[in-house]
């Protein structure tokens, strides 16, 4: 192919046109962006809360998996059933909860989420507002996550668990699994002392 | 010929025009919304033929040629002062939605398998069905597909008759830059036509 053949063939391409009521759309658009910013936070689109719910709810799986897993067995359920974080709300069953029908929770699922779902809407985070509360979802997720951050900390402070005679471990409906504290820090050296006992009529023996 | 030539001539920021844009936008900052209407009239065919032409999709360039004008009108309340070269303002919007949009394509192409959507794979074969059709189309696509370092001065000097030091100021570059830039935008557009060329097809002008 000839320099000149290209030429030629280049400017012959047909000039295309708007379509007609292209300034009429544009005008549209115009009048429709203050009418958004009028609507404020609670006139969100559905589809934009629905990709926040998933995230927040892939976030709080994924933080929960991850300060879970280290603990391991029995001990991932250490919190007192009086605190604000129960052990009804860390049971390795709730974690399944979070996850699809038939698939076990795994680490890192919370991102997974977060990500599809951000995926999920790309026309709504195109424009700036719909970014900017997307900013704002994140921020108000992130101090849940450090909120949740500090009452674990504040459950796995030694003071804290003094204070507690004993704390529940974990169990099923023939087996509660518990541990006095008291008896951990009279017996030095000993990792912790844990005790199991038949449940009969919601009490103890 | 006289038609081409006027035509061609109306692409070209011309000075008639420049202070009739400067007026219409001090209008528009006033808010008069009738005096954008003008403006986007005037200027709507130029921002949608050169966007179909970087894009090589005309629904698209429909898409972003309002989006570009959307943001004309958020420079305009922001204070920006139209100086004489309007269309080229419009130009560089576009490029650069053009541009953006490019770039979440391509990390959602890369996202894609990963989330598990296949969609994807029907368009390579409806791409390349549609080339078949004719050769013009072919330019236009082979054009799209182009690195928009050479696509945005090839478009510009070859299709929208901008001088090399118009698009040298434009690129904020060399004019040797440009001359390079179109040069290479040129060999590889005869690389990617080469088939068709060499396969008999005839070039047809479709008007």
């Amino acid at each position: 192919m000839d320099e000149e053949r290209l030429s030629r063939m280049l400017r012959e391409l047909p000039r295309e046109r708007a379509l007609e009521g292209f300034t009429a759309r544009v005008l549209e658009r115009i009048n429709a962006v203050p009418e958004q910013s009028r609507r404020g936070p609670r006139h969100l689109p559905r589809l934009m809360l629905a990709a926040a719910a998933l995230a927040a709810i892939g976030l709080s799986a994924g933080l929960l998996q991850r300060d879970l897993a280290p603990a391991g067995g029995l001990q991932h359920t250490s919190a007192a059933p009086s605190s604000p974080v129960s052990t009804r709300e860390l049971s390795p069953r709730d974690g399944a909860a979070a996850a699809p029908p038939g698939e076990a929770p795994r680490a890192g699922q919370g991102a997974a989420i977060g990500l599809a779902a951000a995926q999920a809407s790309p026309t709504v985070l195109t424009s700036a507002a719909a970014a900017h509360q997307v900013r704002q979802e994140l921020r108000e997720l992130r101090s849940e996550q450090n909120q949740l951050e500090r009452e674990l900390r504040e459950l796995r402070r030694p003071a804290a668990s003094a204070q507690r005679s004993v704390i529940y471990l974990g169990g099923d409906e023939d087996v509660d699994l518990v541990l006095d504290t008291r008896r951990v820090g009279a017996l030095p050296g000993l990792p912790g002392l844990i005790g199991a006992a038949l449940k009969s009529g919601g009490s103890f023996h | 010929m006289l038609e081409q030539l006027q035509e061609r001539t109306m692409t070209v920021p011309m000075l008639t025009e420049e202070s009739s844009d400067a007026e219409l936008m001090a209008r528009v900052r006033a808010g008069e919304r009738d005096a954008f209407a003008d403006l986007v009239d005037r200027h709507k065919d130029a921002v949608v033929n050169y966007l179909a032409r970087l894009s090589g999709s005309r629904d698209r360039a429909e898409d972003l040629g309002q989006e570009a004008f959307l943001r004309l009108f958020r420079s305009a309340a922001h204070g920006y002062v139209e100086q004489g070269y309007l269309r080229a303002y419009l130009f560089r919007i576009a490029t650069n939605l053009l541009r953006s949009e490019e770039r979440r394509e391509r990390r959602l192409t890369l996202l894609r398998p990963l989330l598990g959507g296949g969609d994807g794979a029907s368009e390579p074969a409806a791409h390349a069905g549609m080339l078949r059709r004719e050769l013009q189309r072919e330019l236009a696509a082979a054009i799209a597909r182009l690195p928009l370092r050479y696509r945005v001065p090839l478009v510009l000097h070859e299709i929208e008759s901008w001088s090399y030091s118009e698009i040298a100021q434009e690129l904020q570059c060399r004019e040797g830059t440009v001359k390079s830039r179109i040069h290479r935008g040129r060999q590889q557009l005869k690389r990617q036509l080469e088939p068709y060329w060499n396969g008999g097809l005839s070039w047809t002008k479709s008007g």
